[in-house]
């Protein structure tokens, strides 16, 4: 007796735990609920390969986070300020504040003064080298005598060279004061802007929620107010609040329809309260462990890994339903029992940690934790019936009519007659190759999450009026010195230069616009310090009745401008982050691309590469990762298939193709029906086969292990009811990733579970 | 609600009496699509001792923009549209800034054309204005709203039935004084003027 002691004490340490945990996660609730996790941002995958683009993402993503933007157009300006004027105070209210405007002008200038002889447009080179004296000095009085006043004094840029640079430079932003509001222009459309940011960065991801709802909200109002006005926003807060707000609805949905059918079904077959109860418990202690490992291992729950987890209903439910059928008329003890049921519980919920094990492997967090999620909740649940259930007396029922229907179910799956079998297998051949060969696959890094249209449209709207450059695709560009990141930089622009000239690209921006290297700056000195210039100095000083100072400071050629002449300045904090300079004596910068007009042109970007220059095209990296494991899995998959049936022959020899070969043909068929209905294969429909392979075998080793048990059948065909309800509610999700998920797997088990009957040896007895 | 009311009643005749200036300034002055006169243009530049004295003539037109010529000592043309500033002299362009490239030009153009046509409503949009009229004339100082990005400091108009003078401050100090005379509306611009509109 010595065996049920040593169960007792661990089944007491397990009550123990279980219920220490819960104490633990119900006074925690609020911690864990802070823990969940929304953002979109975080679903990415690191890069594999260029730790600095990683960096860059990061920083756009961080300045990026709390800010919005808001943009109000329409035919008058004065009707756009109204608008304007109504936002600001229905939002007053919100933790949002607008952002501060450092600049500082004047300390710029007197920088960018002391080197100026560097700081000339190539426009403004050529004209150096080309003009006469007599050019130079006329340029230079109608500047003075001309009415308009330049950003540079007259004394400090005779020749209105500086100011000209610095027109250029202004290019960069479209944003510019109008009165004491912003403003911005697109063709002949007129756009106050809003720029506004989240008062604290530390606000949960709840706030955040709730503020972009009601900016949401108040935007209607207003819209509804001003019809013909069209408002535009952008920001990560919205993306992530509609994001976040489907997927919880998708959780709710999802879970409703789970535990309904679920509690509906074990109601129907055990019509007893205990039994629910039992379900219940298992369940609930799956997710208890689920949520409490995960949280142990990651930083964060990604409200992604909840709406996954629903599956797990259905899944943990298939170990108490195995026990609780055998228990049905049975009159074996309970440890008879559970060393009859333990071979097949432990193999099916290793084959299926297996499948999940995939999932874990691949360098997506939201996915590793997925796997995390599951396979320790099944792990609790297999615990849970192995621990407990043997001393809750309640858990044995009687036969009731459901049992007798069920008797029905017979291996050959009501299809008796060989001819007819032949005519079936030969279809499920002929339907599995037309799977396998015209199958379509799809890589996007979008089917991670669905994003609302219509704001990824305001958002790319947004992007194009203010002329903001895409954060995922951009070129990384590194040198040994900063005067060489530099020239890789300028020889990188040039060619960019002829892009926007076909077409290609509308703009670019880089450090290098705003810091020539030396090699340029000497250049544009070179043409500055020629005879003609000399001469007009020399001639305007006269003129203009000057010093003799005036003349000599004039002609003085000034040192280069270097970036840290700039790094104290207001104007760095927008340019800093094309900067990298920490480290040792490597230097990059990363050059940012404006209106890229579609594919065409980024493939000609891409082939703008060198010598420290780098394309980097963040979605084609990430869908790239998506195909390289979607690919691999599909081989592991294969030797998985391979292995598994190694361990069956070994044990069943040659009956193991029974357990075999309905997942496989299972799998072949979903692809060909997914194929009809045009759903795309993705990583996720590839890890459900995956899945497949671990649930599927279950079914046949099952039917294997026990031959003449006709509980089996019976057990087997409510797990894969169970497991077809919770995948088959997960094919109902918004998210692409889960829906193919689900949708794979309830073809995909219905299949098998249906084939491993068909395929299943029949006992002569007719019990 | 009665007080709220009284409220509002007593607020009215301040609104009243700033809208009345602009109102008033705006019913004394002549305006017409396009208007003549001639300039004559004192400018002291920041660390320049010279003053640059200078003369010529300019052109109005709401529609076109403004063209403003210097004749002495220098020749040269300034042109202010919608979708640019272009500076020439009689063989060169010395400046020209295309509104592509500076959205502001729309609304330096829309403020030279409200000083100059007399339209003067605009003025509020950018300027913070105070000034008075009585029999002699009328008077405004206008600051910019958004002193950040001020190019200008500060702007003084004087004038009567036409804008008389108009003097300015650049932030780097540089002043400029205007005087006008023979301000009149023209009834058409002569071919040489719309080519150089062009």
């Amino acid at each position: 007796m010595r065996y049920p002691n040593f169960s007792k004490a661990l089944a007491l340490l397990f009550t123990t735990l279980t219920l220490a945990c819960l104490v633990w996660a119900t006074s925690n609730f609020s911690f864990i609920t802070s823990r969940i996790d929304s953002n979109i941002f975080s679903l990415l995958p690191k890069s594999e390969r260029n730790p600095l683009s990683e960096k860059f993402i990061s920083r756009v993503a961080k300045g990026g986070e709390g800010s919005i933007v808001i943009l109000i157009g329409s035919g008058s300006i004065e009707k756009s300020l109204d608008v304007e004027k109504e936002l600001r105070s229905s939002i007053a209210t919100l933790n949002l504040k607008s952002p501060e405007i450092k600049e500082d002008p004047l300390r710029l200038i007197s920088i960018l003064n002391a080197h100026k002889t560097g700081l000339i447009t190539s426009e403004d080179i050529s004209l150096l080298k080309s003009q006469s004296e007599n050019d130079w000095y006329e340029k230079s009085l109608s500047l003075a005598y001309s009415m308009s006043s330049l950003a540079i004094p007259w004394k400090d840029d005779p020749f209105g060279l500086l100011n000209n640079w610095l027109l250029k430079i202004g290019k960069g932003s479209k944003v510019r004061p109008y009165g004491d509001s912003l403003m911005a222009q697109q063709g002949d459309k007129n756009f106050i802007v809003m720029p506004l940011e989240l008062d604290s960065n530390s606000l949960s991801m709840e706030d955040q929620n709730v503020i972009a709802n009601s900016i949401n909200s108040t935007i209607k109002i207003v819209q509804s107010k001003f019809p013909d006005v069209v408002i535009l926003r952008s920001g990560v807060l919205f993306i992530a609040a509609a994001t976040a707000q489907k997927t919880q609805e998708d959780i709710s949905i999802i879970g409703l329809i789970s535990t309904i059918s679920a509690l509906a079904l074990i109601a129907l077959i055990f019509r007893s309260l205990y039994a629910i109860a039992a379900v219940f418990l298992t369940v609930s202690i799956a997710f208890l462990y689920a949520v409490l490992i995960c949280l142990l291992i990651f930083p964060k729950l990604y409200l992604l890994t909840l709406a996954f987890g629903i599956s797990l209903i259905g899944m943990s439910v298939d170990y108490c339903l195995y026990w609780m059928t055998a228990s049905t008329g049975d009159n074996k003890t309970v440890w008879e029992r559970r060393r009859y049921l333990m071979p097949g519980m432990t193999l099916a919920l290793a084959t299926t940690a297996m499948g999940y094990f995939l999932l874990a492997a691949t360098p997506f967090p939201v996915l590793s934790q997925m796997a995390v999620f599951s396979i320790s909740g099944l792990m609790a649940a297999w615990l849970v019936v192995i621990i407990l259930f043997p001393y809750i007396q309640q858990i044995s029922f009687t036969e009731n009519r459901v049992h007798i229907l069920a008797r029905h179910i017979k291996p050959g799956f009501f299809i008796p007659n060989n001819l007819s079998r032949k005519v079936v297998v030969i279809g499920i051949g002929l339907i599995s190759i037309f799977g396998l060969l015209f199958h379509s696959s799809n890589d996007d890094v979008r089917s991670l999450a669905t994003f609302d249209s219509g704001l990824v449209k305001e958002q790319l709207e947004v992007a194009k009026i203010l002329d903001i450059p895409s954060p995922s695709q951009f070129f990384m560009v590194t040198g040994e010195s900063e005067e060489e990141t530099l020239q890789r930089v300028e020889g990188l622009t040039s060619k960019l230069d002829e892009l926007i000239e076909k077409g290609d690209i509308s703009g670019y921006q880089s450090i290098s616009q705003f810091v020539p290297s030396i090699e340029t700056q000497n250049k544009a000195a070179e043409s500055y310090g020629g005879a003609n210039i000399r001469l007009a100095i020399l001639r305007v000083g006269q003129e203009m009745e000057m010093p003799k100072s005036w003349v000599h400071n004039t002609e003085r050629l000034e040192k280069p401008l270097t970036i840290s002449d700039i790094k104290q300045l207001p104007i760095y904090q927008k340019l800093g982050y094309l900067w990298f300079d920490e480290g040792q004596s490597l230097r990059s910068s990363a050059v940012l691309l404006l209106g890229v007009r579609g594919q065409a042109s980024v493939e000609q970007l891409s082939k703008l590469t060198g010598p420290g220059v780098t394309w980097i095209d963040k979605p084609q990296e990430i869908s790239n990762i998506f195909e390289r494991y979607r690919k691999l899995f599909s081989y592991i998959i294969l030797v998985g298939y391979i292995l598994t049936f190694a361990a069956i022959f070994l044990r069943y020899k040659k009956h193991a193709w029974r357990a075999i070969v309905p997942p496989v043909l299972a799998s072949l068929l979903t692809l060909a029906i997914l194929t009809l209905m045009g759903e795309p294969i993705g990583l996720l429909s590839v890890i459900a086969f995956a899945l497949l392979l671990g649930v599927g075998t279950d079914y046949g080793i099952f039917l294997l292990q026990y031959p003449s048990d006709n509980r089996v059948i019976f057990s087997i065909s409510i797990g894969a009811l169970m497991t077809i309800i919770s995948f088959g509610s997960l094919s109902l999700s918004s998210v692409p990733a889960l829906h193919s998920f689900g949708i794979t797997l309830l073809f995909g088990i219905s299949l098998s579970w249906m084939l491993t009957i068909f395929f299943a040896k029949r006992v002569s007895s007719g019990a | 609600m009665k007080k709220a009311f009284l409220f509002l009643f007593l607020m009215l005749p301040g609104l009243v009496f700033a809208d009345q200036l602009l109102q008033n300034i705006q019913a004394s002055i002549t305006t017409a699509p396009i208007m003549r006169g001639s300039f004559k243009q004192t400018r002291v530049l920041s660390g320049v001792s010279k003053q640059l004295n200078s003369e010529g003539f300019f052109l109005v037109d709401k529609e076109r923009g403004i063209l403003w010529v210097t004749e002495k000592p220098i020749y040269q043309a300034l042109k202010v549209t919608p979708s640019e500033i272009n500076i020439k002299n009689k063989n060169q362009t010395i400046m020209n800034i295309n509104s592509a490239n500076e959205p502001s030009i729309r609304f330096i153009n829309e403020l030279l054309l409200s000083i100059f046509s007399g339209d003067i409503s605009a003025i509020e949009k950018i300027f913070i204005y105070q000034g008075e009229i009585n029999t002699n004339g009328w008077s405004l100082l206008l600051t910019q709203k958004n002193s950040n990005s001020a190019a200008l400091g500060k702007v003084s108009i004087r004038g009567k039935s036409a804008i008389e003078a108009v003097s300015f401050e650049s932030k780097d100090g540089d002043l400029t004084r205007l005087t006008f005379a023979d301000v009149k509306p023209v009834t058409s611009l002569t071919k040489d003027e719309i080519s150089q509109f062009q």
